[in-house]
């Protein structure tokens, strides 16, 4: 019992490279994980999907199955893999609940790394919640996971890497797209410019992006930027799209619109350990503040990869190294004098992922953050207005957590994921603050909706061990 | 709707959406099978009694909700089909309770 260890939280790029790390310097890791197989989103099912036809294996492209050698290098003697859990509340202590199946365990990490990467920035746009719209995101898992693509007409909108990689494999997976719709304007490249320069270290990047781009042509995808706002619209479910842009609407009718403005840090974790955050102006999110290694506010707790700031699945492996190595001086397996040796090399690798970012998040710069529309639905569990929460803000609500119990907005299963940074965003403008003071919901256990049986099950495990 | 890109040569399974029998393939998730089926409709929302389909297909944002063998509540996207699964939609009216197809 006694047995030092390390949790590693999310099997993705993040958490698996840590966990590498930590076991090539003799630590004992046990990785915790929802997915059944690792990688998380960015490799996820990679490893059936390396059996599959070439033509397949081509539309998801060769970074993403640059992720097999991680998911190899988990099979160690030193890494003890759970699948498929739901962590549902983490202590400042490092212990750490979760769920398999309905039965409750815990285990208590010596330190704990928080690995559980982004998610899509919510989209809170005139019709967002209608059957048939979905995350672009959303679709790239679907197709990774279970190979499958919208059938019929497509429209993506929004803006970011993402959402064009996104564009491109459907268009070669043969889906019908009408219309790539892009917030991106001529005052964005302008804007993004001047963060060229540095950006110009990382070209094998920049070239990924420029290809994307004349392919997305070569495809022939309508690829309209400067679009201003959008709407989507349908009796019971999605029917069309309207956008709007220099002056004029235009509507076009589709079966799926994929929906995106870039992604943000999962932040449940570590806003539910209370581990300070700070506000980026430039993306319009909190990440946990850390410092050069990773390690929290908490001296426990360290975050790791886009969780800690939007990276890139290199970047997140080169920060969750960092990370592992950090944890294996203060474990005594590394000695301190080899740390800064050790991390030189990985350390000028992610300077290079780093300074491309300001040209991306310049250039990919989240816009329809705060619809006009007073019936948008803002919180999609509860189905919160905007008109709910500009009324709340009038009657002198003074921030998130009090609009919880004026509208319930943030209460619902998702727990604010979907919701707290547009109601920070709605809020904050109405109250002519900014995010930054108004802060965030508070995040309490449980993380994901737990049944009493399962609390019920810890108990009974507890006892047994005893 | 969706459809498949490549092949799924996984064993087929049988699982029924109320109550309708639906072919399946070992391992895959319950929202790619119902989505690649057509279904247009998972559950209502509680509050307005709005159709939803699943959203994030990463088991963050619970709109796939469904309620699968009795269960309430289960995640579409996070759950993986059984042969002989039995899947319902959900329709959770926060003023009457549950009331199941």
């Amino acid at each position: 019992m006694s047995k030092q260890t390390v949790v590693v939280i999310g099997a993705g790029a993040a958490g698996m490279a840590c966990a590498c790390t930590l076991a090539q310097h003799d630590i004992c890791v046990t990785l915790i994980d929802e997915q059944p197989q690792a990688g998380g989103q960015i490799y996820r099912n990679l490893t059936e999907n390396q059996h599959m036809p070439a033509d397949f294996k081509d539309l998801l492209g060769s970074d993403y199955f640059k992720g097999a050698d991680l998911i190899k290098d988990l099979d160690h003697p030193q890494i003890t893999h759970h699948a498929r859990c739901v962590i549902w509340q983490i202590d400042e202590d490092g212990t750490v609940y979760f769920s398999v199946d309905g039965k409750a365990q815990s285990i208590k990490g010596d330190y704990v790394v928080v690995a559980t990467g982004a998610l899509e920035r919510p989209t809170p746009v005139k019709g967002w919640t209608l059957a048939g719209v979905m995350g672009a995101g959303a679709a790239q898992v679907a197709m990774k996971r279970d190979g499958i693509v919208p059938s019929g007409d497509v429209v993506l909108a929004g803006c970011g890497p993402l959402l064009l990689l996104v564009a491109q494999q459907l268009a070669k997976a043969g889906c019908q797209i009408k219309a790539l719709l892009d917030s991106t304007t001529t005052k964005d490249h302008v804007n993004a410019l001047p963060s060229l320069l540095p950006a110009l270290s990382n070209m094998s990047l920049l070239k990924k992006g420029m290809e994307i781009k004349v392919s997305l042509k070569k495809l022939g995808i309508p690829h309209i930027t400067g679009v201003e706002k959008i709407e989507m619209s349908g009796d019971t479910a999605l029917e069309q799209i309207t956008y709007h842009k220099d002056g004029k609407s235009h509507t076009l009718a589709c079966d799926t619109v994929l929906l995106h403005q870039g992604v943000v840090p999962n932040i449940q974790i570590s806003r539910q350990l209370n581990l300070d955050h700070q506000w980026d102006e430039s993306l319009r999110c909190w990440h946990p503040t850390t410092d050069d290694w990773g390690q929290s506010s908490n001296q426990n707790i360290f975050v790791a990869g886009d969780g800690a700031g939007i990276i890139g699945a290199l970047g997140s492996q080169y920060s969750a190294t960092l990370s592992a190595l950090k944890i294996s001086v203060l474990m005594g397996k590394l000695p301190e004098s080899d740390l800064l040796k050790q991390a030189a090399p990985i350390r000028k690798k992610l300077k290079a992922e780093q300074a491309v970012r300001p040209f991306i998040n310049t250039l990919f710069k989240p816009k329809w953050l705060r619809p006009d529309d007073e019936d948008v639905v803002v919180c999609r569990c509860e189905e919160t207005t905007v008109k709910d929460i500009k009324r709340s803000a009038d009657i002198g609500c003074s921030g998130p957590n009090q609009l919880k119990s004026f509208t319930r907005a943030g209460m619902g299963p998702c727990q604010g994921r979907y919701c707290g940074l547009s109601v920070v965003e709605i809020l904050a403008h109405a109250q002519k603050t900014t995010p930054d003071k108004l802060g965030y919901y508070r995040i309490r256990p449980p993380l994901k909706p737990l049944r009493l049986s399962e609390v019920a099950s810890l108990n009974t495990l507890d006892q047994k061990d005893a | 709707m969706f459809k498949l890109v490549r092949p799924n040569t996984n064993q087929s399974v049988t699982i029924y959406f109320n109550g309708a029998p639906l072919t399946a393939f070992e391992n895959e998730t319950v929202a790619a099978a119902l989505l690649r089926q057509g279904k247009k409709e998972f559950r209502t929302t509680p509050v307005k009694q709005q159709k939803r389909l699943p959203f994030c297909m990463m088991g963050t944002c619970y709109d796939c909700l469904l309620t699968i063998d009795d269960l309430q509540d289960v995640q579409g996207c996070a759950t993986y089909v059984r042969d002989g699964m039995q899947i319902k939609t959900q329709h959770i009216n926060e003023k009457q309770g549950s009331d199941h197809e």
